[in-house]
């Protein structure tokens, strides 16, 4: 009872968070560790699944075999059948080691006939001895063996997908998913970076980031149909996007403004769009029109026809984006969006109210792409820290430290040169600095 | 992450690399490896790094149910190295030394460990079809 009373005047102890008092919370640790553990193990799988991704999983020398088939002959507890089976039979630990080579021999020749006459020549056994253990080989696997063998085949790719089933998708507003899937807001959408009037450098084409750059052009209340198509056609970020890319984000703001659901996939956290899938080799195309304009190496080896129709498809394109304030012309818009804008405006007095920003949807990570980084002076060597705890984790920490700071050898890839010479190059480049040559000292500056 | 990179490296060397968990190579941090290995699931089970099929004191701690997810999902690698030690006779006395350390741990008369290696052992001889590419 001491110890709980104890317990209880530690935390009726109002000083306790008072600076100085050490404080320990062992739960919060637990959670906090727990929480790591399971974001690394996410991390760690993604990469294992990308690592291994079209791995051969099985010999070829099982390819013949139905997936099913060996799958269940994969089965441990056919491994403690045979084991029962050589204790019932007494058979000797070759004879068990036999058993299961020989089910692998009918399984990957189909002939399910064979079964008695190759336990005798391969036990050894007499035949009244095969008939009794056939019978149980026979109930156990062979039956079952035969009948999958003749199942439909399916095709494995347990690589892929780490041998997890696919999940169905999900149907949910924007709000709903990034509610339930916190990195849904980190989906990137569009390919180009995009600038925010908040933030000096571009930004990654998260869905928060363009939440966020929607909702600083257009307000944070919700839009109609019109309003969006304004948006999705004549703003800086927006003007430079493909149909595709369009065409999905128009579907992220329908949703913000009417809670229409989207697919959400589960696993991947991610929002699955349908009709950006089929626009795939418009997008490509689009793309390669950007390349073959901005760079005219690319794209070489096709021929000059298609050049010259990509270029005037563009020009058809750019033409209709430049017509201003007619959004109805808008082609990604389904007819009855109009109703639907129209019933918004009307709505939109009494959903003012509610339109408060979600405080859920945040600014997304400044995280920027590579080509977006400017290029890093080179930093001062690493200095070790003395309180790493041992060799291992001190060897892991420098080089996660390294690649952390991008530290590269200031000096690396150039030609020696005496440290003086380097010196006064130094000296040279810097004011007021004293001027160094050989050993005499410049100091007039 | 909310937490300090030393304690990340330890959950990332869990999982990953728990063979490398412990520097000592005595039998009772063998042991504490067999453990860490026994205790993690099936998909967790794949994430240890295809190297450490190398050590016994992974193997040790393979559950039935881990040996049959390894043999039906894990690639290529992983099944090489498995083979690798059960070839290797130094590797396989280690696996019994620690084995019979778990059961000792358990009480007088235990086999349950060894048990469950030789089982795990049997599986992969009974199945040598999947494992030898």
């Amino acid at each position: 009872m001491t110890v709980i009373k104890n317990i209880q005047n530690y935390y009726d102890d109002e000083d306790r968070n008072k600076p100085g008092k050490m404080v320990y919370n062992l739960d919060e640790e637990k959670k906090m560790i727990a929480e790591a553990t399971e974001e690394i193990k996410k991390e760690l799988w993604e990469k294992w699944q990308k690592r291994y991704a079209g791995a051969q999983i099985f010999p070829n020398a099982l390819d013949d075999v139905n997936p099913n088939l060996v799958d269940f002959l994969l089965s441990f507890n056919n491994t403690l059948f045979y084991n029962d089976l050589a204790k019932k039979f007494n058979l000797n630990q070759a004879q068990r080691d036999t058993l299961p080579q020989i089910i692998w021999e009918i399984a990957k020749s189909k002939n399910w006939e064979s079964a008695v006459s190759l336990l005798n020549s391969k036990l050894n056994l007499n035949p009244e001895t095969s008939n009794q253990i056939i019978q149980p080989i026979n109930q156990n696997i062979l039956f079952m063996a035969k009948e999958l063998s003749e199942s439909k085949f399916v095709p494995r790719n347990i690589a892929a997908t780490g041998g997890k089933k696919e999940s169905p998708k999900l149907e949910l507003s924007l709000l709903q998913a990034m509610r339930t899937y916190s990195n849904l807001g980190e989906q990137v959408v569009t390919s180009n970076s995009i600038h925010l009037k908040i933030f000096p450098q571009p930004v990654r084409p998260s869905i928060k980031n363009w939440i966020e750059d929607y909702r600083s052009v257009m307000g944070a209340e919700r839009h109609g149909m019109m309003e969006r198509g304004n948006y999705l056609f004549h703003t800086e970020n927006t003007k430079r996007l493909t149909s595709g890319e369009r065409k999905k984000l128009a579907e992220i703001l329908r949703s913000l403004d009417e809670d229409v659901t989207l697919k959400v996939d589960p696993d991947r956290q991610e929002i699955v769009f349908e009709q950006a899938e089929e626009m795939k080799p418009v997008e490509k195309m689009t793309n390669y029109q950007n390349n073959s304009l901005s760079n005219p190496n690319v794209g070489g080896s096709l021929d000059k026809k298609e050049n010259v129709q990509n270029i005037s498809r563009l020009n058809f394109q750019a033409s209709k984006q430049q017509i201003p304030n007619y959004p109805q012309s808008n082609p990604l818009l389904k007819s009855d969006d109009g109703m639907r804008a129209s019933q918004n405006m009307l709505n939109q007095n009494f959903q003012s109210s509610n339109n408060v920003p979600d405080a859920n949807v945040r600014f997304s990570s400044p995280q920027t792409f590579s080509s977006e980084k400017k290029p890093e002076p080179a930093r001062a060597p690493f200095q070790q820290s003395s309180n790493y705890p041992s060799r291992d984790s001190r060897v892991s920490a420098i080089s996660q430290s390294n690649r952390k700071t991008g530290y590269t050898n200031p000096r690396a890839g150039k030609p020696w040169e005496p440290a003086s010479i380097q010196r006064g190059e130094l000296a040279s480049t810097q004011r007021g600095e004293p001027k160094v040559s050989g050993n005499t000292v410049d100091l007039r500056n | 992450m909310n937490i300090e990179f030393e304690k990340e490296l330890i959950i990332r060397k869990n999982l990953k690399e728990p063979h490398f968990s412990y520097l000592e190579d005595s039998v009772l941090n063998r042991k504490r490896v067999s453990g860490l290995v026994m205790s993690k699931n099936n998909d967790e089970i794949l994430l240890v790094d295809s190297y450490g099929f190398n050590f016994d004191s992974i193997f040790v701690g393979l559950t039935e149910k881990h040996i049959e997810h390894i043999t039906k999902n894990a690639p290529k690698d992983y099944r090489e190295n498995i083979l690798k030690l059960l070839g290797d006779q130094e590797m396989m006395k280690g696996v019994f030394e620690i084995a019979k350390a778990m059961d000792g741990d358990l009480g007088r008369g235990s086999t349950q460990n060894q048990d469950r290696a030789r089982n795990v052992i049997q599986y992969i001889k009974d199945n040598r079809i999947a494992f030898e590419f």
